[in-house]
């Protein structure tokens, strides 16, 4: 339960107790129930983040002052300067292992030095000697230097500035060419400590925060990797990506905590919501399939092969939430999983017949359920946010198809009265039924 | 107590590989100054512009892009060994290119950029030159007034051993960059 709900129940326990209408032994049984209310230790994060701030800023400031004295230096001090400031973070980093491994503001800032400044030496050094190597192995040799911090200090800082880089070198690595199928067992690197973290406690602020960069991460790298050499597997790749990250959210973190405790649902559900309203649009559809099956040098057929065992191994975990949710009798879950089922079958028509309205019908329809279920989930549930975002989708929904130029006049003018008679009709009907109350 | 040293032991071996990459970068870089055959590369001209404004400055390698190979298949990416020699002028010249590594010592290592037609772009190792953060505000004041405007003849000196190379210096109007700069006025 939120915790809030439960200091207040707390606060109200002690008042009923006292007045008599509650015995104390099962205000007792109450409260080892909902167990202890766990304040969050806003002292120790404040402590964590201007330690961490701290170190970059020195970092930066280091790095200025380098730079602002550097053509007074020769080739020679430049490079021992440079080494030094390597050398100087590692010192930091070994001494914090050694008398500070209890304090989580030394481990995270000092690994965060060590991470910064393993980038800062080598930019130094390849300015020192006009190397222009690519961007894209500077990246990378940098990040692999530096993950292993994260590991021998049990930090989670340097995982921020880690997958930021490996986007970073993702898009470096396409732009030029190449393939950035190495993403994903560098992107696996950090698992063990994500898995770590989360095994001791779900809720904790490292869990969460770890939690949103690898979501946030994991939407704008899959797009980014992907060799796109089949049009269109985005949409299946991505739709099911988001059920995953939807299902893991369920299965791993408490869904009865608030919203920011709850990274995996939230981005899960938002890019099913988005992504099925971009697919109501007729773009996404145009020229995919197997028929415009890109080749060439530029496209490279192992990376290919990859993206499809991304969207079949994505597209088999969907199967199992379904089959999971429908054993579970979970219905309200099952629609939010159908995305992945929708987007194929929809890819399935666009790559068989030259037409994008089917698909677009279809993805049109399956939001609109969405929403309209959304709503009812909220209504059933007594919750007015859900309601709220049912209610938003499907203002969504009918904006994008108002002013869809696309679709004559009259025929929009149909759907909507139809719509709207339906919602009337659906109204009246639970009125009748009396379960929801009179409509006010 | 283990554990710690473990740890400590683990770290040390990470902070000597962590050392160890930007080391051997240097290592390579002064054995090849220090032991490579020099070559002047023509560019085209340099914009003085650009000299002053930007903290590094691309370099236009006259000798890029260089004629495909009849007899080899080129992709984006892919590694060639570049063959080097003089002209009569003394400067470099790009004899050809192989994916086999040839036999001598006059020849470094590139990557293909892309090929258009007959002709193939390689990313030079030795196509940027970094300058310090405005080198030198009073002539960069003085080069707006000026009207020496117009992009000057450049040429990079660059050492080459073991299929590595290395660029030393670049020359502007036959001035080593920042003597130039210098007497800019």
């Amino acid at each position: 339960m939120n915790k809030r709900f439960v200091k207040w129940l707390y606060h109200e326990l002690s008042e009923l107790v006292d007045q008599g209408i509650v015995p104390e032994e099962t205000a007792e049984n109450i409260r080892q129930y909902y167990g202890p209310v766990q304040e969050i230790n806003k002292r120790k994060i404040a402590l964590i983040v201007f330690s961490c701030f701290g170190a970059i800023f020195i970092g930066l400031g280091i790095l200025l002052l380098l730079a602002n004295n550097w053509s007074e230096l020769s080739r020679s001090s430049r490079t021992i300067l440079s080494m030094t400031l390597l050398l100087a973070a590692q010192f930091l980093t070994g001494w914090t292992l050694l008398y500070k491994k209890d304090s989580i503001a030394w481990r995270e800032s000092a690994s965060t030095f060590l991470m910064l400044s393993i980038g800062i030496t080598i930019s130094l050094i390849c300015q020192t000697y006009h190397i222009s190597g690519n961007t894209s192995d500077f990246i990378l040799t940098w990040m692999v230097l530096g993950i292993p911090v994260v590991y021998l200090l049990d930090a989670s800082l340097p995982i921020l500035f880690y997958l930021i880089g490996m986007i970073i070198w993702s898009i470096e690595v396409q732009s030029a060419y190449g393939h950035a199928m190495l993403f994903w067992p560098l992107f696996a690197l950090i698992i063990p400590h994500f898995w770590k973290s989360i095994k001791r406690d779900p809720l904790s602020f490292r869990s969460v925060h770890l939690s949103w960069e690898i979501c946030l991460c994991l939407c704008i790298a899959t797009g980014i990797v992907l060799e796109k050499r089949l049009p269109g597997l985005w949409i299946i790749v991505y739709a099911s990506l988001f059920v995953v990250m939807f299902y893991i959210g369920l299965i791993r973190f408490d869904h009865s905590k608030g919203i920011r405790y709850r990274p995996f649902q939230n981005v899960g559900l938002g890019g099913i919501y988005v992504l099925s309203l971009l697919l109501s649009y007729d773009w996404p559809w145009k020229e995919i399939g197997w028929r415009y099956f890109r080749s060439g040098s530029l496209h490279h057929g192992t990376a290919a092969i990859l993206d499809i065992i991304l969207a079949v191994v994505l597209f088999s975990l969907v199967i199992c939430y379904l089959g999971d949710s429908a054993r579970k009798k979970q219905f309200s879950n099952l629609y939010i999983g159908l995305a992945p089922v929708v987007a194929v079958i929809a890819y399935l028509i666009a790559g068989f017949k030259d037409t994008t309205v089917y698909s677009v019908l279809l993805f049109n329809v399956y939001l609109f359920v969405l929403a309209v279920g959304t709503i009812k989930m909220g209504i059933q549930n007594n919750r007015l946010g859900i309601v709220n975002l049912g209610m938003l989708v499907m203002s969504a929904l009918i904006f994008a198809r108002f002013f869809d130029s696309s679709i004559s006049f009259a025929a929009r003018g149909l759907i909507f009265i139809m719509i709207g008679a339906g919602f009337l009709t659906a109204n009246i009907v639970l009125t009748s039924r009396g379960k929801y109350g009179e409509p006010t | 107590m283990n554990n710690k040293k473990w740890l400590l032991g683990c770290f040390l071996c990470l902070a000597l590989v962590q050392l160890f990459v930007p080391a051997w970068i240097i290592i390579q870089r002064e054995m090849t100054l220090r032991n490579g055959q020099p070559f002047r590369f023509q560019t085209d001209p340099i914009s003085v512009k650009d000299i002053f404004d930007k903290r590094s400055i691309s370099l236009p390698i006259s000798q890029n892009p260089v004629p495909k190979p009849s007899n080899i298949q080129l992709f984006p990416n892919q590694l060639v060994y570049v063959l080097v020699d003089k002209d009569d002028q003394g400067f470099a010249r790009i004899e050809s290119l192989s994916l086999h590594k040839p036999k001598g010592n006059d020849f470094f290592k590139a990557e293909v950029d892309y090929v258009k037609g007959r002709q193939v772009y390689l990313n030079l190792p030795f196509d940027r030159y970094y300058l310090e953060e405005k080198p030198f505000p009073a002539v960069s004041d003085d080069y707006q007034k000026n009207d020496r405007k117009a992009p000057q003849e450049g040429s990079v000196v660059v050492r080459i051993d073991k299929g590595r190379a290395v660029l030393e210096e670049l020359y502007i109007e036959g001035k080593p960059v920042l003597e130039f700069l210098e007497n800019f006025k």
